[in-house]
């Protein structure tokens, strides 16, 4: 794969998990990263290990369910890394609540998290790279529970399906400024919490009858995400976009066939 | 002989998105088996991907016959002892809608896409699960969702053969798997000597307006998704359908 734009990437969510790995990944690629969270402590404490003389990563504390933070966020974000060439909308939440005990305040923070910060995100980043002329890509972190009813995730899968949304309509926008927007649907993701919860007695058989779903037979590695959304970004997928790409080893497809 | 570690086929490979694959992966290490039924323009295919400074063989063979790809694939075996990559690219227009077409026209459309995937991934997938590692990548079409355009290159044939692609590969994938995945890619409207006629006749200007990005797509544009899928590791993605248009079907 060749070079990213030498531009900087601001990943939300950057403290943990996909959006952690993919601030790594970027900075291999000696791609500057502005690593965004909520937890700022967090943030700065991976930005501390990752910057390089190869690259450099920022870190900055923002609520980005919250316009004055987003704004604030991202004007620091251009004037201390310079243009931005890239977006990765990866912060969100996932509680799990039956559908008739949810309450309203939680509904209302999922979407906040989920789909109202990729809006404000997305809206003063994509500001910034046509105000520099200089085009960009943005990707949003989905996932099939955007497409697939679980019980438990009424606020989460609607926010992921609204998201899915948000990327098409954006990418047609924005297109005529240069601007890609994609969205990448991962599975289920191998985390340390969920192999943590898969090695208990009652968690096992979850977790094995989840597998038994999976055409690959096992978890993604967040690498795996990671790279997707690395092409995303890379001039390879110049001509992507208003696409979601799922990467949930066929999960989606349903039960397996016999073999 | 002992330089190739890795090694592709690509059919369809003498012109366009073919050829563009073709290239790609050599660029990116492979050794690369270029199927085609032009045998002009695949020879001069072939030589131009070899100048990548990779192994290439040039098979003359019509994708529609299963005794040419078992015959074929053995061929690429014998040469280089596997096979990693498989690029089922090989196709034809159908410009001729359910009251033009022939019965005749009908097979052949059918034939060259969905039998032509099938006789190739028939001829080396028992490598692939032996080997415990394959990528196979079927070539589909945006037309298999939308079912074409009025100004479509191609019509209902070409679109049930694509999504009947988008079938196969969905089911390859859970009966191939773990070891070996299978995706497929939607190209929009690509400028490839296939649709050269249909750009010419529509006006280039007039298709681009269709197009949120704003221009026609490239082989290229197709070959590095292409390279992706059949270069990512680990890969997590098996039975997708990537659409790489431009933004075209979601406007």
């Amino acid at each position: 794969m060749g070079e990213l734009t030498g531009r900087a990437v601001v990943v939300t969510g950057a403290a943990s998990g996909i959006g952690r790995a993919l601030a790594e990944a970027l900075v291999r690629r000696r791609t500057p990263v502005v690593l965004c969270d909520v937890d700022g402590a967090g943030a700065a404490a991976v930005a501390g290990k990752l910057a390089t003389d190869d690259a450099r990563a920022w870190s900055i504390a923002a609520d980005v369910t919250e316009p004055a933070d987003v704004e604030r966020m991202v004007e620091r974000a251009r004037r201390e890394a310079g243009p931005l060439g890239g977006l990765v909308n990866c912060a969100g939440i996932y509680p799990n609540t039956p559908f008739l005990e949810m309450n309203v305040k939680e509904w209302d923070a999922v979407l906040a998290v989920n789909l109202r910060a990729p809006f404000l995100v997305t809206q003063a980043v994509a500001r910034r790279m046509i105000a520099d002329g200089g085009g960009g890509s943005i990707v949003n972190v989905s996932s099939t529970a955007s497409r697939l009813a679980r019980p438990g995730i009424a606020h989460y899968g609607a926010s992921k399906a609204a998201l899915n949304q948000l990327t098409a309509v954006t990418a047609v926008e924005l297109a005529p400024h240069g601007i890609r927007v994609n969205a990448v649907l991962p599975g289920v993701v191998g985390t340390d919490r969920v192999y943590a919860n898969a090695a208990s007695d009652a968690g096992r058989v979850e977790h094995e009858t989840k597998l038994a779903r999976i055409p690959l037979a096992r978890l993604a590695e967040p690498a795996e995400v990671v790279s997707v959304i690395v092409f995303l970004l890379s001039p390879e997928a110049a001509y992507c976009t208003g696409a979601l790409f799922t990467v949930d080893g066929g999960f989606t497809l349903g039960i397996p066939a016999p073999r | 002989m002992s330089a190739v570690t890795r090694v592709a086929v690509v059919t369809g490979a003498a012109r366009g998105i073919g050829r563009a694959t073709a290239a790609a992966l050599a660029k990116n290490g492979f050794a690369v088996a270029l199927v085609d039924v032009r045998a002009a323009e695949l020879r001069e295919a072939a030589a131009i991907v070899q100048g990548a400074g990779t192994a290439t063989l040039a098979l003359e063979g019509d994708v529609t016959s299963f005794a040419t790809a078992q015959r074929l694939a053995g061929e690429v075996r014998a040469a280089w002892g596997r096979v990693d990559v498989l690029v089922n690219n090989a196709g034809i227009s159908q410009p001729k809608g359910l009251l033009e077409i022939s019965e005749e026209e009908w097979d052949r459309t059918i034939d060259t896409h969905l039998k032509g995937a099938f006789n190739w991934c028939k001829a080396v997938a028992p490598s692939m699960l032996a080997q415990r590692s394959g990528r196979i990548v079927n070539m589909s079409s945006v037309s298999a969702h939308t079912g074409a355009g009025t100004a479509a290159v191609s019509k209902s044939a070409y679109c049930a053969a694509k999504a009947g692609i988008l079938g196969l590969t969905r089911g390859l994938a859970k009966e191939l798997a773990p070891h070996v995945t299978v995706n497929a890619v939607c190209p929009g409207l690509i400028a490839t000597d296939l649709t050269a006629g249909m750009i010419a006749r529509e006006g280039p200007d007039n298709l681009v307006r269709t197009i949120p990005l704003a221009r026609l797509g490239t082989p290229e544009d197709i070959a590095q998704v292409v390279v992706f899928l059949a270069t990512v590791t680990p890969c997590f993605m098996t039975g997708e359908v990537l659409d790489v248009d431009g933004g075209q079907w979601v406007n």
